[in-house]
This record gives C-alpha cells, sequence and structure tokens, in this order.
C-alpha cells in the first residue's frame, strides 16, 4: 500500500475575513446597541425615576451634604419656598423638602457641575425639571446633564429672576 | 483618557506585531511542510504489514499565545456569537507547526512514515477574565522505520 500527504490548499481552517473589517463591524454593533440603551435609557429615566421607592432614594442619598452657600436674600427667598411647597404638596411621611439654586448658566452647562451645585451631586433627571419648569436652556444642552438617578426628588419649582433656577 | 490611549496603543501593537508574527509564521510552515510532505503521516491505527517496522513514540509540540487585538476581537465576537475567526488562524498555526516538529523527529529517526496520527490541545493560561492566554497543542504518533 502506498501513502502519501496531499497538498491541502490554503485557507481551509482559516477565515478569510480581515480582521480590521471584522474589529470594525464588531464594534459598530456594540457602539449602536449602547447608543441605542442610552438613548431609551435617557427618554425613559424621568418615567423610571418615578418607580424607585422613596425609601430607597433615603438609602441612596445618604452621606450626601444639601447645604447652600448663597447669601442671606437667597436663604430666605429658599426658605419661603420650602414652607409655600410644604403647605401644598401631599408629601410622605419622612419626606424632607431640600430646596436649592442653580444659576441659568450652569444649568445648562453639560457635565456634574449643575449637580454639584444643586446640592453637592445629588443628580435628578433634568430633562424632567425642563419638562416640568420649561426653564429658558436648550433641549440638546439639557440631555446631556441627563443622569441615572441617585436621589430623583428633585423638580424645578420656580425660575426666579434673580436667585436663578430653584429646584428640589 | 490615559485609559483609552492605552487601550488603543495595546491594539495597534497586538494588531502589527500579530500580523507580522501571523504572516512569518505561515511562510515558515509553508516552507517546511513541502519540505516534510515527502514523509507521510498518516491517522490510521492500522501499520502496514507488508514487512517489519521498528516503532517509535514521536511528538512535537506547541505553545502559541494570542495577542491583545485577536482577544478584544474574540471578546466582542463573544457578545453577538458566531465564528472566533481571530482564534482560527492562532489553532491552525499551532497545529500545523506542532505536526512539522513531530515529523522533524520522525524524520531524523530516517523513519519511513508516521502512523496514528492524535492531537492533544491545553489551555495552559487563562489570563484576565479567563480569556483564553496560551494554547497548546501536541500531535503525536508511531513513527515506522523499517528494518533492514
Amino acid at each position: 500500500m502506498k501513502y502519501e500527504n496531499p497538498q491541502i490548499p490554503e485557507g481551509i481552517n482559516v477565515s478569510k475575513t480581515h480582521p480590521l473589517k471584522e474589529l470594525a463591524i464588531l464594534a459598530g454593533s456594540a457602539l449602536l446597541l449602547l447608543a441605542v440603551f442610552s438613548f431609551l435609557l435617557g427618554h425613559s429615566a424621568a418615567y423610571l425615576a418615578r418607580m424607585i421607592p422613596f425609601e430607597t432614594e433615603v438609602e441612596l442619598s445618604k452621606g450626601l451634604d444639601f447645604s447652600n452657600d448663597g447669601t442671606p436674600g437667597v436663604h430666605a427667598y429658599l426658605d419661603g419656598l420650602t414652607q409655600r411647597i410644604g403647605q401644598t404638596m401631599d408629601l410622605p411621611q419622612g419626606m424632607k423638602i431640600v430646596p436649592s439654586t442653580i444659576r441659568k448658566k450652569e444649568f445648562a452647562m453639560p457635565g456634574k457641575r449643575a449637580f454639584h451645585e444643586a446640592g453637592r451631586g445629588c443628580p435628578g433627571v433634568l430633562l424632567g425639571y425642563a419638562k416640568r419648569g420649561r426653564p429658558r436652556v436648550k433641549k440638546g444642552r439639557v440631555l446631556r446633564m441627563i443622569s441615572i438617578c441617585h436621589r430623583p426628588l428633585f423638580y424645578l419649582v420656580e425660575n426666579h429672576p434673580d436667585f436663578g433656577i430653584a429646584i428640589i | 483618557m490615559v485609559n483609552i490611549i492605552i487601550f488603543l496603543s495595546l491594539m495597534v501593537l497586538g494588531y502589527l506585531f500579530g500580523q507580522w508574527a501571523e504572516k512569518r509564521h505561515y511562510r515558515s510552515i509553508l516552507e517546511r511542510e513541502e519540505i516534510l510532505n515527502k514523509l507521510p503521516a498518516i491517522a490510521s491505527r492500522y501499520p502496514p504489514a507488508d514487512r517489519a517496522y521498528e516503532q517509535v513514540l514521536v511528538m512535537g509540540n506547541t505553545v502559541i499565545s494570542v495577542d491583545y487585538f485577536k482577544r478584544f476581537l474574540a471578546t466582542l465576537r463573544n457578545l453577538f456569537g458566531g465564528r472566533v475567526t481571530a482564534y482560527e488562524s492562532l489553532l491552525d498555526r499551532a497545529r500545523r507547526e506542532s505536526m512539522l516538529r513531530m515529523k522533524s523527529e520522525a524524520q531524523k529517526l530516517n523513519a519511513d512514515m508516521v502512523f496514528n496520527i492524535k492531537y492533544e490541545t491545553a489551555s495552559i493560561y487563562k489570563g484576565r477574565g479567563q480569556n483564553i492566554g496560551s494554547v497548546e497543542v501536541l500531535a503525536y504518533g508511531t513513527a515506522l522505520i523499517a528494518k533492514h
């Protein structure tokens, strides 16, 4: 019996797809999925934030500092605002009103500064504020500031001509 | 930002060096395969009964590591499923290199052929996150040396 090994053609066990092409397809698909997910999350954040139980919000907001560095005028304005809200809103037991202010410029800035100014890093759904309060902020800029809420208790209450946007 | 730069640098280096090493290895494999093609390597378990042979175990072992670019590509592929083409060439090279080393050993013994060829594979280093790091492929068989 004669034994021999014929020459096997190249490329039978190896894919001919260029690795860079495969990378482009896979990375592009992953980025597209991520973009769609972020878009859906961004648009549903205001709705989802309302479904978080108050106890969870309280737990998440522990350790956050809500003090304001404003002038006495600002403090007086916020105290008055707190009283007015407290009288009109039927808040659950244990829920405190913590008002804060941000200036329009800061509100329009992308990133975390608006949150920081609004109470030492208390994030909220700014799209929700924009819808409720209709501040004069471009929607595109507000959208960039959308974040997952640690403490989604913020609502735009007033757009004061002197003190800026008041939120709680 | 620093992490992104490190990641991109590793990707570029992995791709360039990986492609260079792969092409060079394939060139070497093709050259040696042509030379050693005269020595038949058969998977059959039954040696020819036409004459008496001295039987010697021969083996060839290869360990090949995967580059950063391919590892990332394979991780992306794991998200979507399908053929992990990034590893195909890696394993193909390891198999063929092991076979060549085994045949070289048989040739040194003046063997007429190698019978009962088998492969064993093992992942000898998992790497971070249980990714494949290095692959070992062992080819072994029985070299038949004609008795004079």
